[in-house]
């Protein structure tokens, strides 16, 4: 098999698209639970406030995800433009 | 498996660029379209104290939708936006179910049309902020805590398009590809119509109300 | 010299103890904490025995569908018919196992906490031990679907048709679609996971909220599998280019 340098390039393209958002999907997801789980359990001491929580829940995981997005862009950057 | 990942196209030629139409997507959103404003006319069509079954549906929708609005931007601002928030979900609801029926596909299964609901709830929030708060108090947000978080906050605004539009995106996608994948397994025997039930009417129902509360979100961040 | 048939059977050999081996991981974890946390409430309340125990059973076997979706995908890479394959088969193989292995160890973590803190809240309020199965059900096999996301990879990888000839790049797109799959299907499982726990501890606590309770637990779960889902539609790609 003779492997020429612009294969092994794009060979490791996809391989680091790949550990990018594998990687990369780790963190915000153990954080967004994080959020979502003490939403839930402000809400259950409070359950007259559900509505603010909710929407304050949402916020902080939008703002959690960002990672994740960042993850996303470079792996579909390097899949399709690089 | 071998129609995996393959789109009807008509491709056309303007002033040296090319316009590209996926057919089947624009025929389904019409579909979509046509179907709800059928239920628009069934549900308005004989308005009575006491409400027939159809009347009693759409009542429930702008209700729950009205509550949900006024909750998050309070009652001035809730009148400009709860229709929007309330057509958004019917039309999320129904494309995500529509798969469910044969020979009929999502038109949330293509990128594109996430991608513009998602660029459009961004204009709207971004819209309605400036309005409240006026342009100056606006750009001040980009600058907060210091000035040069600048950047990250742009580009922290631009990731929610594509959060937004990618989730709804990859779930309705992801679960018609594993109809797709076990229906080839099992010979369409058994698993599928239980597999279009959970996908399609359960997450298709949840990702619906997800998009539609992140949009509302993104606004009552920018109005409050 | 190796033959063809030989690398590719090497290849489903290693697939299918990495898939197995690594799933078996966050099943067992996910199992153990059950019994544990469920240990704890039998000592506070031992004549609670029936319901706890019953909890406890339902909620491993939730958590244990991670390790037979391992299983079944390492099954299904010993025994598939090889012959006459192309030699790329050996590392889609690889990628299968990485798919659905790394996958599984977040769901059987995730699976696990909520059923661990169902049996806590029968501890807590026995009466209401129906609700708690329940809402531990829908959170449990909520937290699941990103194995089932990698379960979806896997088949992918072992039923495509491929290439007769051998290069680098769909090799790599190959391992890498299932190690993307596979690494991104670990944190979505522990969150949904940890989310679901904390609906179910508050429903043990204040029991007259179980409706609104499991609306924000979906609507939670469902933004917390958003990097899974972004995962997945990578490894798509990387899986349909090729």
């Amino acid at each position: 098999m003779e492997i020429s340098g612009p294969d092994l390039i794009r060979a490791f393209e996809m391989l680091g698209a790949a550990i990018s958002m594998g990687l990369g999907a780790i963190g915000p997801a153990l954080g967004e639970g994080y959020a979502a789980g003490k939403a839930l359990e402000a809400i259950g001491r409070r359950p007259e406030e559900a509505g603010l929580l909710t929407r304050t829940m949402l916020v902080g995981q939008a703002v959690t995800e960002s990672t994740g997005i960042y993850s996303l862009v470079i792996a579909l950057l390097l899949l399709f433009v690089v | 498996m071998e129609d995996l990942g393959k789109i009807h196209q008509l491709i056309v030629p303007v002033f040296g660029h090319e316009m590209t139409f996926n057919l089947e997507i624009i025929l389904m959103t019409w579909i979509v379209i046509i179907g709800l404003l059928f239920f628009g006319y069934l549900a308005t069509r004989k308005k009575r104290i006491i409400p027939g079954p159809i009347q009693v549906l759409g009542e429930i929708f702008v209700d729950q939708f009205y509550a949900l609005a006024e909750d998050a931007l309070g009652k001035e601002t809730a009148k400009r936006y709860a229709p929007l928030i309330c057509a958004l979900f019917m039309f999320l609801v129904l494309s995500n179910w529509l798969g469910v029926i044969p020979h009929l596909e999502e038109p949330t299964k293509d990128l594109n049309t996430p991608l513009s609901l998602g660029v459009m709830g961004f204009f709207i929030a971004h819209y309605a902020g400036i309005k409240k708060k006026g342009l100056k108090a606006y750009m001040k947000g980009y600058f907060e805590p210091i000035f040069f978080m600048m950047p990250l906050n742009l580009i922290g605004e631009l990731a929610k398009v594509v959060s937004i539009s990618f989730r709804l995106f990859g779930n309705i996608m992801g679960g018609s590809i594993i109809i797709m994948v076990v229906s080839y397994l099992v010979y369409n025997l058994l698993l599928p119509p239980f597999l279009n039930a959970f996908f399609g009417l359960f997450v298709g129902t949840i990702q619906a109300f997800v998009f539609t509360m992140l949009t509302l979100v993104y606004i009552s961040v920018q109005v409050n | 010299m190796m033959t063809d048939l030989e690398w590719i059977k090497a290849a489903a050999m290693m697939g299918a103890g990495i898939s197995v081996g690594l799933a078996a991981i966050g099943a067992a974890i996910g199992e153990g904490y059950t019994a544990g946390k469920a240990n704890e409430a039998l000592s506070y309340r031992p004549h609670l025995i029936g319901d706890i125990l019953k909890t406890m059973l339902v909620g491993q076997a939730v958590a244990e569908t991670a390790g037979i979706f391992g299983l079944v995908i390492s099954m299904l890479l010993l025994f598939s018919p090889m012959e006459g394959k192309p030699l790329l088969t050996a590392w889609a193989y690889i990628g299968a196992g990485f798919s659905m292995g790394l996958s599984s160890i977040g769901c059987g973590v995730g699976a696990g906490i909520p059923a661990a803190t169902a049996c806590q809240g029968i501890g807590r309020q026995p009466s209401v031990s129906g609700h708690l199965s329940a809402l531990m059900l829908i959170g449990s096999g909520v937290a699941q679907s990103t194995a089932i996301y990698g379960f979806l990879i896997a088949l992918l990888l072992l039923f495509k048709s491929l290439p007769p000839e051998v290069t680098l790049i769909p090799a790599c797109s190959l391992v890498g679609a299932g190690i993307c799959m596979g690494f991104g299907g670990i944190g979505p499982g522990i969150g949904e996971g940890i989310a679901a726990g904390e609906a179910v501890s508050s429903v043990a606590r204040n029991p007259v909220t179980m409706s609104l309770m499991t609306r924000t637990m979906l609507v939670g779960q469902a933004v917390t599998e958003s990097t899974g889902i972004y995962s997945l539609v990578i490894a798509l790609l990387l899986v349909l280019t090729i």
